[in-house]
């Protein structure tokens, strides 16, 4: 009744960066043979509280690939056990579990794209929308001698964000830093752009 | 009203329309009826409480909606409602929503939106949506006394340089200044509430043209 | 963002929105499974923002420990997207009981005569219902603890 036969996958490792964990492992091969993979994780509460409960992983149940996406999976910022078998027809490998838990809040964070640009005398940034946990830290600054640094907190859905209405000839600067509160966390600051309004005579 | 029961198909699609607390029970006709002399009776029930509750001025009804703002007005409870469809000496079974929290699922309507421009100016003054009341003479609930984290996105295009920008406010009044002369600015605004996510109601979009710029010219390149 | 919850002298921050978004995926299905709609579990008359603070932190910590031992756990379904939700639901309620434990650890979440009494309120609700009828009913009444969490 499909007794462990297939070799168990090893090598089980996650990547994550910007709050996407991808679950990868070596893969089983079997010449001419396509394998299967089964992908099942459960939270802290799972082995605390019901330790015997795994939850098939909502991407890779089964999956072709050495690797599945458990990003909609790891949902709270708590440890995740996870595990991976393989199959071919009726044989099942063995449960082959990842050695330590993983936790979301060691997710690498990087500055998100940015595009500084200008409506009239107007400093607009548009960021990359990275999902709804995601909030971006906007430094900005007139590039001069004893300036104050500005701040605003962004939430992007993509679409332009306006910061301020720049005086014509002084340059404008902006940085941009990556905020998940959910894992209270933040990015380093992303390169400084700056731009200018051209502009010699201001009206009355 | 006396009537052979399950004799009719359910009313479908039943549902709660709500929009800044107004709450309209909303069905469509029996599979296969439509167009005939059809007439409904509605009832609604206080999650909790122990029984359903008559609507009198939805009994024997022909039109597919039913206001029940009055009767679901309290927002710290939920509700069920119900309506079956009466034709001659038969009716159908109950039709029923499912459980309606209105504090959580109430659409939140778009502010109302004044524009006043200058040459280079133009000033935004937002009125809060107004909370559904029972008489006209009632005095007036915004929204943002029942949601005090009320927001406002507002998105402004300039047609000239086919460039939109939005900025996310909590008063009520905005100036946008160090803007193009003579140029059509469009500005849309939404109300949103942070929580549990929940359909918008988008204002439509009023345009305005800066005026003409009676000083000297600015060149902006 | 996060939401910090003022329960007397102890202040948490909780990830509110995530929840909120998580059970709002699966409210419709899991209340329609409670048909049981003539009684509620957490009633105004127990709430947390009709409590005085300094019970505040314990009458939570009580409902949600009772969420954990006896709501998630007895809570069953076939439906794999469900499952993953209470899951998730579940280990962010792991979180916040953590952050309470803590301000029982220094002595900012004491037990009065009012958490108590309405704790028991709660309780006596819950035990009226088979364990798993009130898993489910209290599972559909999420809305009204976050709602609850939201107003500190």
């Amino acid at each position: 009744d499909g007794v462990a036969i297939l070799p168990a996958p090893q090598n089980l490792s996650v990547h994550s960066t910007n709050m996407k964990h991808l679950l990868m492992w070596s893969p089983v091969v079997v010449p001419g043979e396509i394998i299967h993979y089964f992908v099942e994780y459960q939270g802290e509460y799972e082995s605390l509280y019901m330790s015997h409960i795994w939850i098939p992983s909502s991407w890779g149940s089964p999956t072709e690939d050495p690797e599945c996406d458990i990003t909609d999976d790891i949902t709270a910022t708590v440890p995740y056990n996870l595990r991976v078998r393989a199959s071919l027809g009726s044989q099942t490998s063995a449960w082959s579990t990842l050695q330590h838990p993983f936790n979301r809040n060691s997710t690498i964070l990087t500055p998100p794209v940015m595009e500084v640009t200008k409506d009239g005398f107007h400093l607009v940034i548009k960021l990359e929308d990275l999902g709804p946990q995601f909030e971006f830290l906007v430094a900005y600054w007139r590039r001069e001698p004893g300036a104050k640094e500005h701040v605003k907190v962004v939430r992007s859905r993509g679409i332009p964000v306006h910061l301020e209405t720049m005086e014509p000839g002084v340059p404008y600067c902006v940085k941009v830093q990556t905020l998940v509160k959910a894992i209270g966390r933040h990015s380093p600051f992303s390169q400084v752009e700056c731009v200018r309004v051209q502009g010699e005579t201001l009206p009355l | 009203v006396l009537c052979i029961s399950g004799g009719l198909p359910k009313p479908t699609n039943i549902t709660f329309l709500s929009i800044n607390m107004r709450n309209i029970l909303q069905w469509s006709p029996p599979e296969g009826l439509q167009g005939t002399e059809v007439t409904y009776t509605v009832q609604y029930f206080i999650y909790g409480q122990k029984k359903w509750l008559n609507k009198s001025e939805c009994r024997n009804i022909s039109r597919t909606c039913c206001d029940l703002s009055v009767e679901t007005s309290d927002y710290e409870h939920q509700y069920y409602a119900k309506v079956k469809a009466i034709w001659e000496t038969n009716c159908s079974k109950w039709a029923e929503t499912g459980r309606f929290n209105p504090f959580l699922e109430t659409q939140i309507g778009p502010p109302g939106i004044a524009l006043t421009t200058d040459e280079r100016s133009i000033s935004i003054v937002l009125t809060a949506p107004e909370k559904w009341k029972r008489n006209p003479e009632d005095s007036s609930l915004s929204m943002q006394q029942i949601y005090s984290n009320l927001k406002y996105n507002v998105s402004v295009y300039n047609t000239q340089s086919n460039r939109t920008w939005s900025q996310c406010v909590t008063n009520h009044t905005l100036v946008l200044s160090w803007l193009e002369p003579d140029t059509l600015y469009c500005v849309h605004v939404e109300s949103f509430v942070p929580g549990p996510p929940r359909l918008a109601q988008p204002s439509e979009k009023l345009c305005v043209r800066t005026l003409k710029d009676q000083t000297s010219a600015v060149k902006v390149k | 963002g996060l939401k910090t919850l003022h329960l007397g002298s102890c202040v948490i921050t909780t990830n509110l929105q995530e929840m909120r978004n998580g059970f709002s995926e699966i409210r419709d299905s899991v209340q329609a499974k409670d048909e049981i709609i003539d009684t509620r579990i957490l009633r105004k008359t127990e709430s947390l923002q009709d409590t005085k603070p300094t019970d505040q932190c314990c009458l939570l910590r009580h409902v949600l420990r009772l969420y954990l031992d006896r709501v998630f756990k007895n809570f069953k379904t076939p439906d794999h997207r469900i499952l993953r939700k209470t899951s998730s639901l579940a280990n962010s309620f792991l979180t916040v009981k953590k952050e309470l434990r803590l301000c029982h650890a220094h002595m900012t979440c004491p037990c009065g005569e009012e958490a108590t009494e309405k704790y028991s309120q709660i309780l006596s609700h819950f035990e009226e219902l088979t364990p798993q009828a009130a898993a489910v009913k209290a599972l559909g009444e999420l809305d009204i603890l976050l709602q609850w969490m939201e107003e500190m």
